[in-house]
This record gives C-alpha cells, structure tokens and sequence, in this order.
C-alpha cells in the first residue's frame, strides 16, 4: 500500500463526511433565517435538530470508519505503511484504544494537508448545497402557499414561501430583465469602478 | 522566552502516557479533522441565518470575509514558515518530548489550525458575540492539546493566535477594494436563488 492508496481512502471518507456535515450546517442556518422551503422537516426545531444528527453523524462516521476499514492504522507495531503518528504498522483494521490517533497521518504518509482540504472541502460542501435545494424542493413541492411571484432579485428569500425548483427559472427572468440596473448599481459613476458602468452601457444583452 | 516556552511545553507533556483516556480525547481534539473544518462549515451556516434580505446580504459580505481571512492566515503562516525555521518539539527535546501526534515536517511557529481558527472567529465576531467566543475557545484547544502532544510550543500558539486575529481586518481591507465585484457577484448568486 502506498500513501496514494491511503489518500483515496481519505478522500472517500472526507468527501462523505463533509457532504453530510455541510448538509446539516445548511438545516441549521436556513432554520435561524426562516427558509423554510429549504429545510427537510416541517418544523425550524425539528430541523436543528436532524442538522445537528447530521453533523455528529458525519463526525461519528469519519473517526470510527477505522475500526472496521483497513489502512494505515492497525494495532500491531510492525513491517508494513507509515500510518498513525508517523509509526509503521500493519494494514489492518484500528482497536478502540488507538482509534482516535488512526487519522493522524502526515500529509507526505497520504493523510490530508490544508491545501487538499482547500480543495476538498469545497466540492464536497458545493454538492451538499445543490443537494439541499433538490431535496427541499421535492419535500416542499406541494405546500407553496402562493405561486412563485419573482419580480425583484431578493435570492432565497423567496425560499421562505416558494421551492428553489418553482423560483429559479422566474428569479433568473427576473435578472435578465434587470440585469443592467443591478450592476450599474454597483458601478454607479461617482462610485468606485465608475468606468465600468460606461462599458456595461456600451455592451448591449443578446 | 524559549527556556519558558520549552518547560512549558515539557510540564504539559508529561501527561501523555499518565491517564489513558485524557490521550484519547486528546489525540481526537487534536485532529486535522475535527475542529478546522468547523471552522469552514460554520461560515456555511452564516450566509443562511440572516432573518431577511438586509441581514442576510450583511452577513454572506462577513462570511465572504472569514473566507479570505483563512486565506491570509495560511499564506502569512507559510512565510514565516519560509523565514523562522523552529524546530519542532519533539525534534528539538527528542528525549523529554512524548510525541502523541503524527512527526508533522514543517517548522513549529506558528500554528496554524490556531491561526484558521482565530481568524474565523474575530470575522464572525458581528454575526455573533457567543459563535465568536466559541470559535476562539475551540482554535486555543486545538493549540493546547497540540502542546499537550508535543507538535508545537505554547508560543506557536499565541504568535497564530495574534496572526489570525489581526487577518480579518486585512481581509475587510482586500473587500472593499473589490467591494462593487463581491456585491455583483452576490447579485448574480441570487438571480440563481442560491444566496
């Protein structure tokens, strides 16, 4: 085994925890602001809590993953991979009493450095993210109180009564309609980035 | 300063070995991947907890924020990485120093799961005083416990400390300089209803 294979491992179980992680963060956030359309469950307190069993769940599953999985941390000191706390040990599943130090593993050895995590974390949370508004919209495509009314670019506020699904497609309208006003906005002559304003007048939508 | 700074760390190391179920949830609180990616998943949860439009463009401007504070806090830690050279614990006291942690290679000051923390925490500090306060305690017990396994000094942990505190006020620096190009693309995220 090599720490390419100990990488792969990792990334599996990074890539699994961090999506579940950031899917229960999401449940969270959404429950203290309201978004209702974006939670999974009926209730914000209900939703906390599967966002809080989501996140120790992640948790639970990455650190203990080591005691039925293979790799670099087996119990026994001997000939075999640079594993746990940099020491040589056989490929073996991990005991109770090293689980905790099974995934401290260098980054040259195939554990993770910060820059993987940069990387990493991202894709992971991004998925988690397109999931949320997929998932929240085949929950909640049947209790939209009102139509989907999009005729000002406020984002997921309108999650609080409508599904992503019913107001990405208007929103987007909405933004192609008033695409100019909302960056002339931000680049208003007078402000910083004036002369980008002039450019954007210059250029005209197709 | 460094004869303090290594007793410090020896006293602190003594544990390890003592009281086996204390180096257990060391070795856990230790981790690469526990608490830092914390850090990062709790500004996830900060663009969504605005209770309206205002609050919530406010808040995502403050999590874009902490995001470029990480940012800053990596590259400055590499660069005095690159510049002070310090020697790891258990590399310079190899007979005093327990290691319980994995022989990382790069040199010990400053510590930078302490620094990532430090800076998320004083950029979230306007979204919430007690989120800030936990984040700060959370980046210090990262700091000791890796103290308590003989990967850094206690000075590696106050100068990250300091560097990650100081990197949200140059990430408010590098936001208003391009603060038209965040504002868009904020516009554009919620003309997809994603922000």
């Amino acid at each position: 085994m090599t720490p390419q294979d100990i990488g792969d491992i990792f990334l599996r179980d990074y890539l699994i925890a961090m999506y579940f992680a950031t899917l229960g963060v999401v449940q969270i956030g959404a429950s203290y602001g309201g978004i209702t359309h974006m939670l999974f469950l009926p209730s914000e307190r209900s939703s906390r809590a599967l966002g809080m069993l989501l996140i120790l769940g992640a948790a639970l599953f990455f650190f203990t993953v080591p005691l039925w999985q293979g790799g670099p941390w087996g119990a026994v000191v001997a000939d075999g991979v640079i594993g746990r706390e940099g020491l040589t040990v056989a490929w073996d599943t991990s005991s109770w009493s090293d689980l905790t130090s099974a995934r401290n593993i260098n980054d040259v050895d195939g554990g993770f450095s910060g820059g993987s995590q940069g990387i990493w974390f991202p894709l992971a949370a991004g998925l988690a993210l397109i999931s949320t508004y997929l998932i929240s919209s085949v929950v909640h495509r049947s209790s939209s109180r009102t139509a989907a009314d999009v005729n000002d670019n406020s984002g997921i506020e309108h999650l609080k009564t409508n599904t992503w699904a019913e107001v990405v497609r208007l929103s987007f309208a909405n933004w192609r309609r008033s695409w100019r006003g909302e960056v002339g906005d931000e680049f208003a002559p007078g402000l910083k980035w004036g002369g980008v304003r002039w450019l954007v007048a210059k250029v005209r939508f197709r | 300063m460094n004869l303090f700074d290594t007793e410090i760390t020896k006293w602190l190391n003594s544990g390890p070995g003592g009281f086996g179920p204390l180096d257990w949830v060391i070795k856990l609180l230790a981790s690469d991947y526990l608490f830092p990616p914390m850090f990062a998943l709790v500004i996830i949860g900060v663009i969504f907890i605005g209770r309206n439009p205002e609050e919530r463009f406010r808040y995502q401007r403050i999590a874009f924020k902490a995001v470029i504070a990480i940012a800053m806090s990596n590259w400055v830690v590499a660069i005095f990485n690159s510049q002070f050279d310090r020697a790891r614990p258990y590399v310079a006291l190899p007979d005093d120093i327990e290691l319980m942690f994995y022989p990382a290679t790069d040199p010990s000051f400053p510590a930078n799961p302490t620094a990532v923390g430090f800076a998320v925490a004083v950029a979230l500090f306007p979204v919430s005083r007690r989120l800030s306060i936990g984040l700060a305690s959370a980046a210090l017990i990262v700091g000791f416990t890796r103290v308590y396994a003989g990967a850094f000094y206690p000075t590696d942990v106050a100068g990250a400390a300091v560097i990650g505190a100081a990197m949200p006020s140059v990430a408010g620096g590098i936001i208003r300089l391009f603060d038209p190009a965040l504002n868009l693309a904020l516009r554009v995220a919620r003309a997809f209803a994603v922000a």
